[in-house]
């Protein structure tokens, strides 16, 4: 199998260095590329360009999901199909549909069982995981990002890439061992 | 992060560019005591729960600007630092409150039907209860609150205030230790003032949710408030350093104290019925039925549904609408406390002389308040200068 250029990374020292460098490829125009640094560094993400998350708004959906279903299951089997006097709690419609706030716990707990799954497995999903092996895992200075090190990585994809204006933008803010990552070994 | 931070210069509050709102504080004192009197005159009894209901509406408010500034210092908070001084302001607003309580003083009679009895003509104050109520112990406790919540607030605004002079890290350490004490004489004095002066209305009524269901509507309601503050002082050219973000954290708590107060008030609502025990449903019987019920559901969507929502969305939070869902949510606050008070005095439903009464005492202690806010606003910087983490407070991100 041949090898196929995965990505072009760089090494920066301290996470005021990689804020910087961040900011340049963001003006340069790229879209495929990443920061990778061991803790979160604030305002990195707007150094980068990123708009907000649309995680939220599929936790939103979710929690919707939950209410409703909460809503669904109280109602279906306390006033529909299994309609059993329990704590002098209504077992109609006409009835129950006016006194829901005894039923409530379900669809409130149902509501936040629902976002929170909506979150995990929304973020999980989002980013691509699971998965078994990256290839920035091929590049071996990379392990130190679990460490003290700091690295910005312009992927091929890009639509702007190119592999020497990638490379000279890496040196110019300051990369240090500009490196070929590939796909395999 | 990274980018040079500038030293923003002290801002200093102006009283000629108050002038709108101290005339607005003077005609509502005015007004609002003079309609006060006119009640008293009127109706005695209904004079002494309106005088209640804006008492309590004013002083749950301030304790939760106590809250929030020991909160602040408690778990060493960075982004709050620009907003901290009218925190403090406000709590420190608490000396005064004493002084609204004297037409409750002597009113008491009045209001509290244990206050007249003893455990010989009331067979319910003759157990352990006669050890709580009773009237030594009930003076006693009034006077503890009040010292303890005019003394803790005002430690922590003038340690601030000197820190604003010479930068001394002491200063933080100091009200570090102050705010960790005032969190639970906080929450002792506004339970047990929530249980002396309103739920001692009816005596022979319990609830255990009760000090937890006051304080969580304090909270939210005075975030609206110090968002409000904020919101002015920044129209009038002042705080430049309180950006978007602050105003995002800030509503992050608007939003958690919404529904933290449903938590609580559902709660309540549902071990009372729950256990259906005679001493504790007559609360919700008399609310719940009639026209309080109207009232009540109000409440619930007003406090709760309506706000929730909109205040998921972070724009919301950005943007001037933030303002909006801070009056709705002391107007809501508003509704809480009077339905706690008014149905004591007329059970049978919804008084409109006593929803026109109510509005002139909570007029008046909220004019003289506001009056006196102004004051102290003029006495210090507008925020806390010299604070060793101002730096972090200015590039608060969420």
């Amino acid at each position: 199998m041949s090898k196929r250029l995965h990505a072009i990374g760089a090494e920066f020292e301290s996470a005021a260095e990689i804020y910087h460098a961040a900011e340049k490829v963001r003006d340069a125009g790229y879209t495929a590329w990443d920061c990778h640094s061991p803790f979160p560094i604030h305002g990195l993400d707007k150094a980068m360009g990123m708009r907000k998350s649309w995680l939220s708004a599929f936790v939103f959906v979710c929690g919707l999901t939950g209410f409703l279903t909460g809503l669904g299951l109280v109602t279906v089997t306390s006033f529909g199909i299994y309609p059993i006097i329990v704590n002098g709690k209504p077992i109609d419609w006409s009835h129950g549909i006016r006194a829901l706030q005894f039923f409530f716990p379900v669809m409130y707990e149902l509501t936040i069982l629902f976002s929170a799954f909506g979150a995990t497995f929304g973020m999980i999903l989002r980013n691509g995981l699971p998965r078994f092996h990256h290839p920035l895992f091929n590049w071996s200075r990379f392990a130190k990002v679990t460490d003290d090190k700091f690295f910005l990585v312009i992927e091929t994809r890009d639509p702007l890439f190119s592999d020497a204006k990638a490379k000279a933008l890496l040196a110019e803010i300051g990369g240090k061992h500009v490196t070929e990552v590939f796909d395999h070994d | 992060m990274s980018h040079p931070i500038h030293v923003p210069n002290s801002e200093k509050f102006d009283a000629a560019k108050g002038v709108l709102l101290k005339n607005v504080f003077s005609v509502a004192a005015a007004v609002g005591l003079l309609g006060a009197g006119v009640v008293y005159f009127a109706n005695k009894e209904l004079f002494a729960h309106v005088w209640l209901f804006a008492f309590m509406y004013f002083f749950t408010v301030l304790c939760g600007c106590f809250f929030w500034n020991c909160v602040h210092h408690a778990t060493d908070s960075e982004w709050s630092v620009v907003i901290r001084r009218q925190i403090e302001n406000l709590a420190s607003l608490l000396r005064y409150v004493a002084l609204f309580f004297i037409p409750i003083a002597l009113c008491v009679t009045i209001l509290y039907v244990w206050y007249t009895k003893t455990p010989q003509t009331d067979a319910s104050l003759a157990g352990t209860k006669g050890l709580y109520l009773n009237k030594p112990f009930f003076w006693f406790r009034a006077i503890a609150f009040f010292g303890l919540l005019a003394l803790l607030p005002h430690i922590l605004r003038k340690r601030s205030m000197a820190q604003d002079k010479d930068g001394a890290a002491l200063h933080t350490i100091i009200m570090r230790k102050v705010a960790i004490l005032g969190i639970p004489t906080l929450a002792i004095c506004l339970t047990f003032s929530g249980i002396d002066w309103l739920k001692a209305l009816n005596h022979h009524w319990f609830s255990t949710m009760w000090g937890v269901y006051l304080f969580a509507g304090a909270a939210g309601a005075s975030m609206a408030l110090i968002i409000l503050v904020v919101s002015w002082l920044k129209k009038l050219g002042y705080l430049t350093v309180v950006n978007d973000e602050h105003y995002h954290l800030m509503g992050k708590w608007l939003l958690a104290f919404t529904v933290f107060w449903a938590y609580i008030g559902f709660s309540q609502y549902m071990l009372i019925t729950y256990a259906n025990l005679d001493e504790e449903t007559i609360y919700f019987r008399v609310r719940n039925t009639g026209s309080w019920n109207y009232l009540s559901h109000l409440l619930v969507f007003g406090r709760f549904f309506f706000m929730f929502v909109p205040l998921l969305f972070q724009g919301l939070k950005k943007s001037k609408l933030i303002n909006f869902t801070a009056v709705w949510i002391l107007a809501m606050q508003f509704l809480d406390i009077f339905l706690i008070v008014i149905p004591e005095w007329s059970p049978v439903g919804f008084s409109f002389r006593a929803a026109l009464a109510s509005i002139f005492p909570w007029l008046g202690i909220g004019g003289c308040l506001g009056l006196l806010f102004l004051r102290t606003l003029g006495e210090g910087y507008l925020f806390p200068t010299k604070d060793p983490r101002l730096a972090e407070s200015l590039k608060a991100s969420n």
